[in-house]
């Protein structure tokens, strides 16, 4: 018995830190070759998981890749339900691939097509929304790229794009180391998608207060107060007459002429907009005419172009512009015709 | 810098390499280097600034400790200049505005309503444990004072930003020489700092949204969130100050010292004096040396004690924060003390001790006494604070 206590007691103390690397090296390997292809894009995804999604897309047969804002990728409803996962059951010989999120607009779209085709991905068709609000210089997405878009597609930004568009300062070694080491170890450039994945989007802080809020009836109180009424929208749309100084709408511009040159099919959608709750600020000769200069632009781009502006009714939307599972199923059968069409 | 980000990894990690290589005699030079280094992180003219006022006060100590005891007006005018470098920096820097923005009404016309000061960081921590030494010097309880220990105390950078407020006694004998410490002390000093961060990130910040109501009072909130609230901010502060004191008291451990606790389970106490023995002890502790005992402690009349319990707990409020409600949660604190002494020393309270379950109330009564003194610590103005009160007590402040 005394032979193996002492081979025990000479066992050199980097044992434990050579089995624990170990442990992070597998790890590490086993979630670089896990990437999930879910409904919808993470809430929080995070660069280095469009990255790899993106990459993992060129072994995808023909993929038809719907970009846009959070009505596309289906606020407050189960990705189940979203508009392009109901295209998805209707058309199961299509591979959809929604890549679109909540903060999204023309400038994300612009920037996001020009990554995926210098990925190598090339898309069967391109699906993607045009919301009017995002044409409006408060609008919070109106030149603001998703900051993890900014640095999966770091190599791909110009000089212009640095100009024009707001960029989330990346120069505190804080972000470079974080994007740092997020690039080395696949455990923290994952932990967001990771938490997502495995606990929803709800972290301990939000659990609590909307345990509390239940209970206390606060939550029903808020909803009731933030309530969509006509009012709260006020200036959510500009109504100045669309023209190319408008940077999302140049950038608009830019999407369709890069899908025209790199000769893919697309069809783009007037985004549905609550009429009925919105009439007051919408229901105008120039409203009218923005909706109508985004639709000839793009055709005369070649893109199939879907005015869906008025096209359901205000019961099937939460809010201004985004549809409830019933409006979205809705919004799905509306497409379905000209996505069948495109993809004969 | 603050413990839990990057920029904090950045310095430690590469820190505690070098210090761990560096040998015995060389570790003080370590520490004041790290010391340094950690401040200029949070501005570079602040760690003049502290460097300056530590250069101060250690002259100052100096000339004390070789004046003979005899020499006493001599000895007094040193240690108030010595004090009055400290607080005249603490009050300039921290108060100013402070002060200017509490007489603004009756400020004349043309005169600033405040001034374009940045509080350097730590400024009310340093500030202590230099009055500490320089006193201690002073009443010759301090004798050696060699300028490499001073300085390797005063930019002892684990304690720096939130205390432990070190006392001079304790630290400097632990740096002469520096021991490594044992593998066991390093592996629970781990153990502190991953817990110290666990409180502070998971617990602590999750409770902050539901500390809303007290921040900013709403009718939107009913009498149920304002007591989740109170609730969630008395565990809010305690997991956030302690997670940090224990990072600290981890950090430290792995360099070789042993720094004294801050946090003994305050919410278990039964009665006002015991909390303030087990909150924030070394605050506690350092109010009672420096300002509550020179001014007369217990040691003189009911009234007056009763006074001087308001007095330093006032001032312990203000040092929190340069704001009325700090001030008003110190003054809560010394009624509290105040009424815990006239009770303490009643013949009711000597008949109390003798009742079952009566630890169970006393608890119940200083918990809520504690928990209802945070509402004057979060809410920022008088008039959510009344709001919050009238809420909490079933009254519709809206």
């Amino acid at each position: 018995m005394a032979a193996p206590a002492s081979r025990r007691r000479r066992t050199p103390w980097w044992h434990a830190y050579a089995t624990a690397l170990a442990i992070l090296v597998v790890l590490d390997l086993a979630l670089r070759a896990w990437v999930p292809h879910p409904l919808r894009l993470p809430e929080q995804f995070s660069a280095i998981y469009l990255e790899r999604y993106v990459a993992s897309l060129r072994s995808v047969h023909a993929p038809v890749i719907v970009m846009g804002d959070s009505s596309l990728w289906g606020y407050k409803t189960p990705a189940s339900d979203s508009a392009p996962a109901v295209l998805a059951r209707l058309l199961p010989a299509a591979n959809f691939v929604n890549l679109s999120y909540e903060g999204g607009s023309p400038v994300n779209s612009e920037v996001l097509l020009r990554y995926l085709l210098q990925a190598g991905v090339r898309p069967r068709l391109v699906v993607f929304n045009v919301n009017q609000k995002e044409f409006n210089p408060s609008d919070s997405a109106f030149k603001r790229l998703r900051p993890s878009l900014q640095v999966a597609a770091e190599q791909e930004l110009t000089v212009r794009d640095r100009a024009e568009l707001d960029l989330q300062n990346r120069s505190a070694v804080n972000d470079r180391l974080s994007d740092l080491v997020a690039r080395l170890w696949a455990l923290y450039g994952y932990r967001t998608d990771l938490r997502e994945a495995l606990f929803g989007t709800d972290d301990m802080a939000t659990l609590l207060t909307h345990v509390a809020g239940t209970l206390s009836g606060y939550t029903f109180r808020q909803a009731q107060a933030e309530a969509p009424t006509a009012e709260r929208f006020l200036g959510t749309y500009d109504l100045t007459p669309l023209d190319s100084s408008n940077i999302s709408y140049q950038r608009l511009v830019a999407l369709a002429a890069l899908l025209e040159r790199a000769h893919v099919p697309a069809i783009g959608i007037l985004t549905p907009t609550n009429h009925t709750l919105l009439h007051d600020y919408i229901d105008n000769s120039v409203y009218v005419a923005n909706v109508a200069t985004a639709a000839r632009m793009l055709r005369s781009k070649g893109v199939t172009t879907l005015n869906l502006d008025a096209a359901i009714p205000a019961g099937d939307f939460i809010d201004n512009d985004h549809l409830t599972s019933e409006g979205n199923r809705r919004f799905a059968e509306l497409l379905r015709p000209t996505i069948e069409e495109a993809l004969r | 810098m603050i413990f839990n980000t990057w920029e904090f990894f950045v310095f430690v990690a590469p820190f505690f390499a070098v210090y761990a290589l560096l040998p015995r005699r060389l570790r003080g030079f370590g520490l004041i280097t790290g010391g340094l280094i950690f401040y200029a992180a949070s501005g570079v003219a602040y760690t003049l600034l502290i460097v300056g006022v530590a250069v101060g006060t250690y002259c100052i100590a100096r000339r004390l400790a070789r004046v003979p005891p005899e020499r006493r007006v001599e000895r007094r005018a040193l240690l108030t200049l010595g004090i009055l470098l400290n607080v005249g920096t603490l009050v300039y820097f921290k108060y100013t505005n402070f002060l200017l923005g509490s007489v603004s009404p009756i400020l004349p016309k043309g005169l600033p309503h405040a001034l374009n000061i940045v509080v350097p960081l730590a400024l009310s921590f340093f500030t202590f444990e230099f009055i500490h030494f320089l006193v201690d010097v002073y009443l010759g309880k301090i004798t050696l004072v060699e300028p490499k220990r001073f300085f390797e105390f005063a930019l002892f950078y684990p304690t720096l930003v939130a205390g432990p407020i070190k006392r001079y006694q304790n630290f400097a004998p632990q740096a002469d020489p520096i021991h490594r410490p044992h593998s066991l002390v390093v592996a629970a000093a781990v153990f502190r700092i991953i817990s110290g961060l666990a409180k502070k990130m998971i617990i602590a910040d999750s409770m902050t949204p539901l500390t809303q109501p007290l921040l900013t009072p709403s009718q939107l909130y009913s009498h149920l969130d304002y007591w989740f609230a109170l609730l969630a901010y008395t565990a809010k502060i305690y997991f956030d100050f302690s997670g940090y004191s224990d990072i600290a008291i981890g950090l430290a451990a792995l360099m070789g010292f042993s720094i004294l606790e801050n946090f003994e389970a305050p919410y278990r106490s039964r009665n006002i004096s015991e909390f303030w023995r087990r909150w924030h002890i070394s605050l506690s502790s350092w109010i009672r040396d420096y300002i509550f005992i020179p001014i007369g402690g217990s040691r003189q009349s009911k009234p007056r004690t009763l006074v001087n319990l308001a007095v330093v707990m006032a001032i312990a409020g203000l040092w929190h924060g340069a704001a009325w409600h700090f001030m008003a949660w110190g003054l809560w604190h010394g009624a509290g003390l105040g009424i815990h002494r006239v009770w303490s020393s009643s013949p009711a309270a000597a008949l109390s001790r003798q009742m079952r379950g009566i630890g169970a109330v006393y608890w119940a009564v200083t918990f809520l006494f504690v928990a209802f003194g945070w509402v004057l610590f979060a809410s920022p103005t008088y008039t959510s604070i009344l709001a919050s009160f009238t809420e909490l007590f079933g009254g519709h402040a809206f």
